[in-house]
């Protein structure tokens, strides 16, 4: 009996124990659900398995980025709805980035009404459910824009109405492929005028403008080039017919009203972190670069920015992610995105819960570790040592 | 050397220009060119929104009325949707004739946001605890009735800001306790716990809280003996209670690891264990620096739970939707609009208050120790 | 004063909102001079040395610094800057760069020196403050006495005609405050003209030419560093050389 106390209260026996007895107590649970699980199927007579995902689909798709027609397979479905939600998470990505930095801007300015303004904006974009805001660009906003016969007309290229943003669609003919070309060259140019101008600037000290030069050729040798071949790109303005509009191509209203909802929600959120990140980086480091005789442009961009993006990197990864995951409510208002398809369309007409939750989960997870593992990457290069 | 010495002056006011509402201006303002260009037009802006907003939402709004002819312009709000459509916002499709009970819960939950409002001297801790405990279980029994001679009303029959409420408040209060053990599990020295914790953890971080909701709603009956046989409505509220630990386990991991190592070292030394470490120094001290992540947790759980509308729930925004797509109601898209103006004053004051709440327990602890 | 002051305060004030911080000050700073600045916290000391380089602003009177006066004018603060040097309490170093990179940032794109030209300035730099095998380290990886030192060789690499040193020792633990003071001492010995808030009064002794003690925003007593700690004239000195000599 003495033996078996003291055995029990070594440290390493016991929580050997503890480790082991969850390991065999989830094992057992999985056992004992898989079993509840088929038996429960067989009961309601759920088929399994996955050659569902070669059947016809039937129903349509839009907007469609790949060919898709509702003959096409379960799977195909799967993929333009995955590639609609990829693409619909990169557009707000981006736009709720830019708008963020204003906002984070005009939170940082002396001047108190726009501080003001930015607080404001914080506020009400923040604490209004993102589903409302969905809502309200969708079938309010939105649906107040006129009829087509009455559209908004930008310079006359390009029209909004209550069906869609009708933009042109560039047409490529004859010599569109020197355009093209003058493109890349300039681009290449472009970088190697950077590359050369700090590779000088780090042997002489002198600063070159090479950003400047460098967009500056990136716009003129292509439109040059086009000039010269007298315009081989033309546009196709769409223009109104009897009843709509022929050429060009529309942004639907169900994509505009998620980018809106998605940008000016998130934009909140990041404008938040942008402006937190950079007033935690030490008012010292300001007040050093100031005394080395930096401008205020270097002190920005070579001591407060590196420094704040170790701020604001992690938490602005989590947004995104969150972004990409609420990107699943675009079924509310018509947008067609992966779980639209999966919940909505595929899973009333298959009845296999099972297989599509399993893909759906996939499909998700496989986002979220995506952007995961890309901030540990940016975690892992960006460290500073210390002691 | 002599020394060189100055007569003391007493301190003098700040000239005008630099202190006082002319210094508060001149800095705030126009210390700038570019700095006083935007104030002009802002102040234009804020001008033309001000008196935009007067009018639509007061001079030219219409305030009662029964269906969508009540509200034939677009310059002015529809407030009429609101004030002839406002029980069913309120209590969902609850009985009429048991509005009663709602109203006592309401009154409840009121005392209860109250108790932890303010301070009451002596009583303010008992109060609190008082309140904590009798709300939840009044609560139940005069929604769901079937005791004591009350009616028993399904959950099904929630909707409105009573569903909105419920589902927020069940998730929260299932949520914590949970997320506290997930976090104990996450920090754990016991590798496998960790672990598990861990995956565990993300997993219900890395997907959207609507598929986890369908997931749980269709798959119950499927893994559970019985799992057709619990409510759909409950279905959702398990759902959100688990998947919202995830994030309380990811708070109180933060508030754990803002408790300085010495704290661990010491109450070891003293010879403590684990259990008695965590429950008398370690988790009172963690979960007071967690409150501020906490709240915003609430906050957020709150929002979300607009989303049971995408399974046909009628929470807030839920019966909203369905009485403007109701024959009465259905109509122009500025009856929309003034409808979800209404709905986010709504939100944004429980929010608004949630995080205003916050802050003041956040100034509040800082002075605390 | 033979030759024009380097640095001349005018009857400089200034106000933090109300608080009356720097009142009537009168100074004047000879080329090669080197100036201890003592007294009780919240004394202005700090804010005096920080309006010569402009990261205070005064509202009252005039600051000349190198011939050139302060003003709002952007180019006249940022040529001044570069001009006079200046060591903070808290290092302040940056510190996503390694130490090397710290000393040539600053010359590389405000005095637009090749990398080259400016690695060898910053090394030599290195060597006065003694710590040329930390070149490579990143700031957090040194003790705190070798990055006020880093911190010292970085402002030296501008070049500058003015140093300020503003408490640099206090955030030290003891055994660090001697190898900064020995690298002030031999900075002083060349001739740096140095302005420098400081509670030790034994490198006062040793290097000042005059001490200034400062109470409310004001420079009550003005003195040579042995006249000084021997004979405070005021009763305020008096009080403070008390207190701060209980603990030496």
């Amino acid at each position: 009996m003495e033996n078996l106390l003291s055995f029990w209260r070594k440290g390493s026996v016991r929580s050997l124990t503890y480790q082991w007895g969850l390991v065999v107590v989830i094992i057992c649970g999985m056992f004992w659900v898989y079993d509840i699980a088929t038996t429960n199927m067989a009961r309601l007579g759920l088929k399994t398995g996955f050659d569902f995902l070669t059947d016809e689909a039937g129903f349509p798709i839009s907007p469609a980025l790949i060919d898709y027609s509702p003959r096409s397979t379960y799977i195909e479905a799967m993929i333009v709805t995955l590639l609609n939600t990829i693409f619909l998470s990169l557009i707000a990505i981006i736009l709720a980035t830019i708008l963020g930095f204003f906002i984070a801007m005009f939170k940082l300015s002396p001047n108190l009404l726009l501080r003001k303004f930015g607080n404001g904006y914080v506020e009400v974009f923040r604490n209004v459910p993102l589903l409302l805001q969905l809502f309200f660009w969708y079938f309010a906003a939105l649906k107040m824009l006129p009829m087509k016969r009455s559209s908004i007309s930008f310079f006359d290229v390009a029209f909004l109405n209550i069906e869609g943003f009708f933009i042109p669609l560039p047409v490529l003919e004859g010599g569109a492929e020197f355009v093209a070309w003058a493109l890349l060259i300039a681009t290449l140019i472009s970088a190697i005028i950077w590359a050369w101008a700090k590779h000088r600037q780090k042997n002489t000290g002198q600063p070159f403008p090479s950003l400047i030069l460098g967009a500056g050729l990136i716009i003129l040798l292509p439109l040059l080039v086009a000039w010269a071949l007298d315009f081989p790109v033309t546009w196709e303005v769409p223009k109104f017919g009897r009843f709509n509009f022929k050429g060009g191509t529309a942004l639907e209203p169900e994509f505009t009203a998620m980018v809106f909802g998605l940008t000016l929600y998130n934009a909140a959120f990041v404008g938040e972190i942008i402006r937190a990140g950079i007033q935690s980086v030490d008012k010292g480091q300001k007040e050093a670069a100031g005394s080395i005789g930096f401008t205020n442009m270097q002190t920005y961009s070579q001591v407060i920015v590196p420094q704040a993006m170790r701020f604001i990197i992690p938490p602005v990864t989590n947004q995104y992610l969150s972004l990409a995951k609420s990107t699943a409510l675009a079924g509310a208002i018509g947008y067609a995105d992966f779980f639209w398809a999966m919940d909505g369309a595929i899973a009333p007409q298959t009845g296999q819960v099972m297989e599509l939750q399993a893909i759906t989960l996939a499909g998700y997870l496989g986002i979220s570790l995506f952007i995961a593992m890309l901030m540990a990457i940016y975690n892992h290069m960006t460290r500073i040592p210390e002691r | 050397m002599e020394p060189i010495l100055a007569p003391f002056k007493m301190p003098q006011p700040a000239p005008y220009q630099s202190k006082g509402l002319l210094g508060w201006l001149r800095a705030n303002f126009f210390s700038s060119w570019f700095n006083s260009l935007i104030t002009l037009l802002l102040v234009y802006i804020i001008f033309n929104l001000a008196n935009f907003l007067i009018h639509w939402a007061f001079i030219n709004a219409v305030w009662f009325g029964d269906s969508a002819k009540s509200c034939p312009n677009s310059n002015g709000a529809c407030w009429a949707f609101v004030t002839d459509r406002w029980h069913l916002f309120v209590y969902g499709l609850y009985p009429n004739e048991l509005y009663w009970r709602v109203n006592i819960v309401y009154v409840l939950a009121a005392l209860t946001i109250i108790s932890f409002l303010y301070s009451y001297g002596r009583w303010t801790k008992y109060f609190r605890i008082t309140m904590v405990i009798i709300f939840p279980i009044t609560a139940y029994i005069f929604l769901v009735g079937d005791t004591f001679d009350l009616k028993y009303v399904a959950p099904e029959e929630f909707g409105g800001l009573l569903l909105t409420l419920v589902i927020a408040s069940i998730a929260i209060l299932g949520s914590i306790p949970l997320g506290l053990i997930l976090a104990l599990g996450r920090t754990s020295e016991l590798k496998v716990i960790s672990k598990v914790c861990t995956y565990f953890i993300e997993f219900w971080r890395g997907v959207p809280h609507i598929v986890i909701i369908v997931m749980f709603v269709a798959l119950l009956p499927i893994f559970i003996p019985d799992g057709a046989g619990i409510d759909v409505v409950v279905r959702a509220f398990i759902a959100f209670a688990a998947f919202n630990s995830a994030y309380m386990a990811e708070v109180f991991r933060g508030g754990l690891q803002s408790i300085p190592i010495g704290q661990f070292e010491a109450s070891r030394a003293i010879g403590m264990s684990y259990w008695k470490m965590m429950g008398y120094i370690i988790l009172p001290q963690a979960i007071r620096n967690s409150i501020p992540a906490l709240m915003n947790t609430c906050i957020m759980i709150f929002k979300e739970t607009t989303i049971v509308m995408l399974i046909g729930f009628s929470d807030l925004l839920g019966i909203i939707q369905l009485s403007l797509e109701s024959s009465d109601w259905v109509g122009p898209p500025h009856i929309f609009s003034s409808a979800y103006v209404f709905a986010a004053l709504i939100y944004f004051s429980f929010t608004f208050g949630m995080s205003k709440y916050s802050l003041r327990l956040e100034n509040r602890s800082n002075v605390d120790y | 004063m033979s030759e024009k002051p380097v640095i001349l305060f005018d009857k400089v004030n200034k106000w933090f909102g109300d608080f009356h911080v720097l009142r009537d000050i009168d100074l004047k700073v000879a080329k090669g001079e080197r100036i201890v600045i003592c007294g009780p916290s919240g004394s202005g000391k700090s804010t005096m040395i920080r309006c010569i380089n402009r990261l205070e602003e005064h509202q009252q009177g005039t600051i000349v610094v190198d011939g050139v006066e302060l003003t709002d004018d952007l180019k006249h603060i940022d040529h001044i800057r570069s001009e006079v040097g200046m060591v903070f309490q808290s290092f302040n170093l940056f510190p996503h760069m390694t130490v090397l990179d710290n000393l040539v940032i600053g010359q590389h794109l405000v005095r637009r020196m090749p990398k080259m030209e400016a690695e060898e300035v910053a090394m030599t730099y290195l060597e006065r403050v003694k710590i040329t095998d930390q070149a490579g380290k990143y700031p957090g990886q040194l003790s705190g006495g070798q990055q006020q030192r880093v911190a010292i060789a970085r402002s030296l690499c501008m070049k500058p005609k003015i140093m300020l040193f503003d408490e640099v020792t206090s955030a030290l633990d003891p055994e660090m405050v001697k190898e900064v003071l020995d690298v002030m001492i031999d900075l002083a010995e060349e001739g740096m003209t140095m302005l420098v808030v400081t509670h030790e009064m034994g490198f006062a002794r040793t290097v000042a030419d005059r001490v200034m003690f400062m109470d409310e925003g004001q420079i009550i007593e003005e003195n040579t560093p042995d006249d000084f700690f021997d004979n405070p004239a005021s009763e305020r000195a008096q009080n403070f050389i008390g207190q701060v000599l209980h603990h030496l």
